[in-house]
């Protein structure tokens, strides 16, 4: 009995030290950064501006579309080498009279193609538009994009250089929330965005390998999207990492410029985020599915099967999985022997404390201009109480003193049970609290909801809503439901510097 | 059919390939100066938990 019961505490101490594995490859992730310097991909570029067609599905657009294209027109590139296709997937609003002013005021460079048949998402409105592309041999690169994002001037050139050189199949950009002065959501999407793109994607170009191109800022050359097939995936909800994926597959290289920057208006809302995000979600658990053979192995021309990007890849796939064990070990120790319970958690949430200094402290200097817009948002990312409980643990000391004169205050001080009842209380957190950033989601459409639904989220976590969102992906995806897609409302509101 | 190969495209203008020059000089400082950041922040790291050992253990 003595033995089993060892080996169920070491059991659950393993599973409490597994959730403090995607901590360790945050870090290693970040720490790779700093590496990127060392893998700039300037040698190989020159001055290059092929014909480029800039590929625009849209449905519904009319609030967007119209300055997008303005801008378009703006970017410093020779104008004879751009040409705009609009897909026009049977909008329903002024969309189609939109972009054939935009036809009748840049001759030659906006085409206006319509789906008399739409709504069978963005992937078919893509595949519509590539056709007409690939009929004729005009294109040389094709930049596909979405209708409300908005290129920096400088943008489309920086990316076209790196076509320069025959290896490099796509390219991807910096992609930037823009709404200003946006909501406490946007400012949250927008350090987010620091941590996913900017740093992570540096860090995947350092491995050699890229997770996913921005589906609003993918330029790829004319022989790479003839080499994937002439046309995007239709089967998934992930038409860009699919991309991706078959791009490096074929041994071309695809490349972050970091310095291209493209602005996008995000969702403003906890449940337009929820629909957004759930799509992603969804989109990288087929993607897992779909590249089952890739994961850990060895491949002939790529890194995508490398032990490092599997470890990122399926690190933050899981992370929910991950605390939920650790969460669920700890209570379980908890009951089992208290004083193992706490020194695992130590050893836990000491790495937690590691990992929220260096992370975020890095992420606001990577990106210094988003950073002092959003650094409130950067702070409490993992959420209010998680953010106490890292306090605590870096200062034991004045945080029990604190937590005693609190507890003596309400007449409840100096008892055991008390602190047992905060041990236990701090080990369910590390689960709870995506349950807790959940009913954000549900407070945001009912009564007082544009109270509640921040107040939930600033408790529980930006970044615990976003497991919750990736549980509820792998909960559609088990229940096979319907791949729907869903777009994200935009409403053109973004402040974009010239 | 693939358009033409990068070569066909033309040499670029003088200003160009000023513009190109000065924009990947200033890109390979900014990505030099995030090893730095990387290595302060680090440091920052150490900082603190060094005060939480000596000081607020």
């Amino acid at each position: 009995m003595t033995d089993f019961l060892l080996a169920i505490k070491s059991l659950l101490v393993a599973f409490v030290f597994l959730g403090a594995l995607p901590l360790l490859v945050a870090n290693y992730q970040f720490l790779l950064v700093g590496l990127h310097f060392r893998r700039l991909h300037y040698a190989k570029c020159r001055p290059y501006f092929p014909r480029t067609a800039i590929l625009i599905p849209a449905w519904n657009e009319a609030a967007v579309i119209g300055t997008s294209i303005d801008r378009l027109m703006l970017l410093d590139y020779p104008r004879e080498r751009l040409r705009i296709y609009v897909v026009d997937d049977a909008s329903t609003d002024a969309t189609p009279e939109v972009v054939l002013a935009r036809v009748a005021e840049y001759p030659g460079n906006v085409v206006h193609l319509r789906r008399e048949t739409g709504g069978e998402g963005k992937a078919a409105t893509l595949n519509h538009g590539l056709v007409e592309i690939l009929a004729d041999d005009w294109m040389q690169a094709i930049l596909i994009m979405d209708s409300d994002v908005v290129y920096e001037r400088s943008s489309l050139r920086r990316m076209t250089r790196h076509l320069a050189d025959p290896g490099v199949g796509s390219v991807t950009a910096y992609i930037k929330e823009g709404s200003r002065p946006g909501n406490y959501m946007t400012r949250f999407i927008s350090y987010e965005y620091i941590t996913a793109q900017a740093a992570a994607r540096r860090s995947q170009e350092v491995l050699g390998v890229i997770a996913c191109l921005a589906g609003g800022a993918q330029l790829h050359s004319r022989a790479n999207i003839e080499a994937i097939g002439g046309r995007v995936d239709t089967t998934t909800l992930a038409e860009d990492t699919i991309t991706t994926f078959e791009t490096q597959k074929g041994g071309r290289r695809v490349i972050f410029e970091p310095h291209a920057t493209v602005w996008a208006e995000e969702p403003g809302s906890i449940v337009a985020l929820w629909k957004q995000r759930l799509r992603w979600a969804r989109g990288n658990v087929q993607v897992t599915r779909r590249f089952k053979t890739v994961w850990f192995r060895r491949q002939p021309n790529n890194r995508l099967g490398s032990i490092s990007f599997g470890l990122l890849w399926f690190c933050l796939l899981l992370l929910p999985v991950f605390m939920m064990l650790a969460s669920g070990s700890l209570v379980t120790l908890f009951f089992i022997d208290p004083e193992l319970a706490f020194a695992a958690f130590h050893v836990l949430w000491l790495t937690n404390v590691v990992t929220y200094i260096f992370i975020t402290s890095f992420t606001l200097a990577i990106d210094p201009d988003v950073g002092r817009h959003a650094w409130k948002e950067a702070l409490i990312f993992p959420g209010l109480i998680n953010v106490i409980i890292l306090a605590a643990a870096i200062l034991p000391g004045p945080a029990g003193w604190i937590g005693h004169e609190l507890a003596a205050a309400a007449g409840v001080g100096g008892t055991s049970g008390w602190v047992r009842g905060i041990e236990l209380f701090t080990y369910v957190w590390l689960s709870a609290c995506m349950g807790v950033a959940f009913l954000g989601k549900v407070a945001e459409s009912r009564k007082l909801g544009h109270f509640l639904g921040p107040l939930f989220v600033y408790i529980g976590g930006y970044g615990p809503l976003l497991c919750a969102i990736t549980t509820a992906a792998y909960i559609k995806e088990l229940r096979h439901a319907e791949a729907t897609w869903d777009k994200t409302e935009k409403t053109g509101k973004m402040v974009v510097p010239t | 059919m693939s358009g033409p190969e990068p070569a066909a495209v033309g040499p670029a203008t003088a200003k160009q390939a000023q513009v190109f020059e000065d924009e990947v000089r200033d890109a390979v400082r900014y990505e030099r100066g995030l090893a730095i950041k990387c290595v302060a922040c680090i440091l920052l790291v150490a900082v603190i938990l060094a005060l939480r050992v000596y000081f607020f253990g």
